[in-house]
């Protein structure tokens, strides 16, 4: 029986100090100190020391193999998708639009791609926007079965994806796609002055992705909605609008994500979508805890993706190629991180 | 008759506060006993020291002859109290009968039997002389029937000669009609030996059932007698006690701007059967009423965060038939909720997102600048005298008047033309209470037009140019400034309590 909901007869200054589970009403400079500490230093980017620790362990242990241009370029090469992935589940996820399908909608996106190059002979430009497009659908009908049906994003997002996995199964019959033209491997996978391609497509995402969050009124709406969604209504924000951005942010990078998968894996896979959605969560996580402790936010979760690709890849490197012990580093770093930040309370992870 | 649970000296404070004040009564077997009192006389304190939730300073309590050990619900149920919560504790999406068993069955049983239940619910169901469908959901019962639910349930261990039936507020979001359906039960049950107790506002109805009634000011309990001979005239005299004298406020000039803001015609929801309300540039209008008079829902439906069963409401010149917050606020409607914590402030968000979510943007179009921001909220907590110099501090860690001031200077600086305030001091001390009247002042000086809905009667007499008064879902009167002033806030809880105007100089409205 909850008896805490004010007390009759009781003013309310006294009710306040009376109240223990909140920290008590006058609170003084020591806490705005001991918080403006924590913000600025060490904790909000302890990933970027830990990410240091990790380079020089590596760098100790197995220099000839991890020191090298290539070792550089091959974890960001790899990390990039999952970097595009994640730009777009953060911005979902700000808007508390937890997103499930991201990871099938950018695999089915690929086998897509695969299909429109071969089977229908479309040219590069007229593939990327029809892929595009159907990560712009795909966020529509998430985002149109949460806010006008009333399904929690969770349901919504378990449905398309199990509905898209379907689409794939249909494209590819279960085989991989070959002979995607060189022309379109070459205009994805290319380099631009030395730079692969893949590698800006998501240094821009990541810039788009922070821009629209962090410096536009609509990102703040997103927060908002995802941080308070009935104090955010009442406050005239209109959250189903926020939930519509976040959805067509995860969409449209799935879309981006699977041209880039076709180009960088060179033929149309049918299971590649689903391997990307552990990681990405991974990251959006230990992101976290990281730039803006407390929230999900593009620089946190690029350091959360590139401290995990530099111990995966390392670990690799140094002999441990196995899957299981990548899954396993993986699983384990993000329990750390954000098991330390649960109880440093800087989180609200805690359940 | 004997007494069952007799109270001896019952104090209770919480600070400095005294909730209770040497407070005796006692409750006899076979009686229906009510406890009347005003917003914050201690009604509530009392039942739940006796049930066992609150630990008083000092006094005693017996039940039959037996001490009553405080501040163990489960001592206090062994000994036969039996508490009802005001809100019920049922569980809606569950039937009668699960209902009827939380809790119980389920105990020392490795199979929980379905047509058990239903047999131990009907029979208790009967016994208690309820007629309602036992598999249907609590939430589709009407809310009396759900109030005779609650009974029941806190009967399913039987009921004996010595068992105390307490209840807090059973009547406050039921209608007239619905009180004598929950009265009849109590009266069939008292005739059966128990001994009844219980909180309520219904003056009308608490004279015609009840056999005592207990009045409570300011922790003080004035009276403890028998309804034999008590006219309800002599009760709203024994409620609100001598007429204060003091005068409250400042010496506000009266505002006569002829500019219509916000006009609401016939507006139904809920238990708001119709509102009518007209509200003009610079007036500050408050709104009282009892807890179920409909007072709650005002501001909700005032700005669409509720839908409307019929009505319309006439805005900026353009009348809407609904309406929803965004396109309220679109209109310059801001509404500050009464629950600060999970409706109008975003918790960990600072200070400065917090204060400029109304209106989120700096002069450089395309791109927020944070800097900016940062003046922007620095000079707008100067402006409503928060004095937080780090403007990234979450803003739960301020205390409550320093909340809602942000929040207050969200809608300033998103210049609202009217501001609906639903019990804006609520959980704010004394010198927050002042600051928040000082910048609400500033607001209506500015042309804005505020709406405060308000349990705190002083607060209302005080601020108000206008305050109306609900009671059973209607505005039945309208008290001017000249009004207030004459009578304070005496004449505001008598109009509260019985819903007619009776002293004289005031205004009723049909």
């Amino acid at each position: 029986m909850s008896l805490d909901e004010g007390v009759e007869g009781v003013p309310s200054a006294v009710q306040e100090s009376a109240e223990e589970s909140a920290p008590p009403g006058r609170r003084g400079v020591w806490d705005s100190v001991r918080w403006g500490a924590g913000k600025l230093q060490f904790t909000r980017l302890s990933g970027l020391y830990i990410l240091a620790l990790f380079i020089l362990i590596f760098a100790l242990w197995i220099p000839d193999t991890f020191l090298r241009v290539s070792t550089l370029k091959n974890i960001v090469t790899a990390q990039s998708i999952t970097g595009v992935l994640s730009v777009g589940l953060v911005c979902a996820m700000a808007a508390g639009a937890f997103d499930l399908s991201f990871a099938q909608a950018a695999g089915t996106g690929s086998v897509l791609a695969a299909l429109l190059t071969t089977s229908f002979h479309m040219n590069v430009a007229l593939t990327v926007v029809i892929v595009i497009a159907y990560g712009i659908v795909v966020g529509i009908v998430n985002s149109l079965l949460v806010n006008r049906i009333g399904l929690s994003s969770i349901v919504a997002t378990l449905g398309t994806s199990s509905v898209l996995l379907a689409i794939d199964e249909k494209i590819t019959n279960e085989n991989y796609i070959a002979g995607i033209p060189r022309s379109f491997v070459t205009a994805l996978n290319g380099t631009w002055a030395g730079i692969p391609e893949v590698v800006i497509i998501m240094v821009v995402v990541v810039l788009l992705g922070w821009y629209l969050l962090v410096h536009t009124p609509p990102g703040r709406r997103m927060y908002a909605t995802g941080h308070a969604a009935e104090a955010a209504r009442l406050a005239g924000v209109r959250t189903s609008r926020s939930i519509l951005y976040g959805f067509l942010a995860s969409g449209l990078a799935a879309g981006v994500a699977g041209l880039m998968l076709l180009g960088v894996v060179g033929t149309g896979d049918p299971t590649a979508g689903p391997s990307y959605l552990l990681p990405v969560f991974a990251a959006l996580f230990l992101g976290t805890t990281q730039v803006h402790p407390g929230r999900f936010n593009v620089w946190g979760t690029v350091i959360g993706i590139f401290l995990l690709g530099v111990g995966v890849q390392g670990l690799q490197l140094a002999g441990y190629g196995e899957q299981w012990i990548s899954d396993l580093f993986n699983g384990v770093a993000l329990l750390v991180a954000t098991g330390f930040a649960v109880r440093n309370r800087s989180l609200s992870l805690r359940r | 008759m004997n007494d069952v649970l007799k109270l001896e000296g019952v104090t209770k404070s919480f600070g400095a506060y005294k909730a209770l004040d040497d407070v005796s009564m006692d409750f006899r077997q076979g009686e229906v006993h009510g406890i009347l009192g005003v917003n914050g006389s201690g009604k509530s304190t009392l039942l739940k020291c006796v049930a066992g939730y609150y630990v008083p300073d000092s006094g005693k309590a017996s039940v039959s002859g037996t001490e009553l050990p405080w501040g163990s619900p489960e001592a206090a149920a062994k000994l036969g109290i039996r508490f009802i919560h005001q809100d019920l504790g049922l569980v809606g999406e569950m039937s009668v009968i699960d209902n009827l068993a939380l809790g119980t069955t389920y105990e020392g049983r490795a199979w929980v039997s379905d047509r058990r239940e239903r047999r131990r619910a009907l029979e208790l169901l009967q016994q208690v002389g309820i007629h309602v469908d036992p598999s249907a959901p609590v939430s589709e019962l009407t809310k009396t029937e759900q109030t005779m639910l609650a009974v029941a349930r806190a009967l399913r261990n039987g009921f004996g000669e010595n068992d105390v039936l307490l209840l807090d507020e059973p009547t406050a979001s039921l209608s007239s009609g619905e009180v004598r359906i929950l009265f009849e039960l109590l009266r069939s049950l008292s005739r059966r030996g128990v001994a009844i107790g219980f909180v309520s506002h219904r003056l009308r109805e608490v004279l015609e059932i009840c056999d005592r009634v207990s009045v409570l000011r300011n922790g003080r309990c004035v009276a403890s007698r028998s309804t034999e001979g008590l006219s309800e005239k002599e009760l709203v005299d024994l409620l609100v006690g001598a007429p204060l004298s003091e005068v409250y406020g400042s010496n506000k000039p009266p505002v006569a701007s002829p500019r219509v803001l916000l006009e609401a015609r016939g507006l139904r929801g809920g238990a708001l059967h119709e509102l009518d309300l007209t509200l003009h540039e610079g007036e500050i209008l408050g709104i009282a009423g009892l807890d179920g008079s409909g007072r709650e829902l005002v501001s909700r439906l005032l700005v669409g965060a509720d839908a409307w069963e019929g009505g319309h409401v006439v805005l900026n010149g353009k009348t809407f038939d609904r309406l929803t917050p965004d396109v309220a606020v679109r209109n310059k409607v801001a509404y500050v909720p009464a629950d600060r914590k999970s409706h109008s402030i975003l918790p960990g968000f600072s200070l400065r997102e917090n204060l400029t979510l109304a209106k989120i943007g700096t002069r450089r179009k395309g791109w927020l600048s944070l800097r900016d921001e940062k003046r922007d909220t620095t000079h707008w907590l100067d402006r409503v005298s928060v004095d937080q110099r780090n403007v990234e501090l979450p803003i739960s860690l301020l205390s409550g008047g320093n909340q809602q001031r942000v929040v207050i200077a969200r809608w300033l600086r998103f210049g609202a033309q009217v501001m609906i305030l639903d019990e804006p001091t609520q959980g704010v001390d004394v010198a927050g209470r002042s600051a928040i009247y000082d910048c609400l002042t500033d607001a209506s000086q500015a042309g804005t037009g505020l709406i405060i809905v308000s349990t705190d009667s002083e607060e209302l007499v005080s601020e108000c140019d206008r305050v109306l008064v609900l009671f059973d879902g209607r505005v039945t009167l309208d008290l001017d400034r000249t009004a207030l002033l004459a009578g304070g806030s005496t004449v505001l809880d008598r109009a509260i309590l019985s819903g007619a105007p009776e002293a004289e100089g005031v205004t009723s409205e049909p």
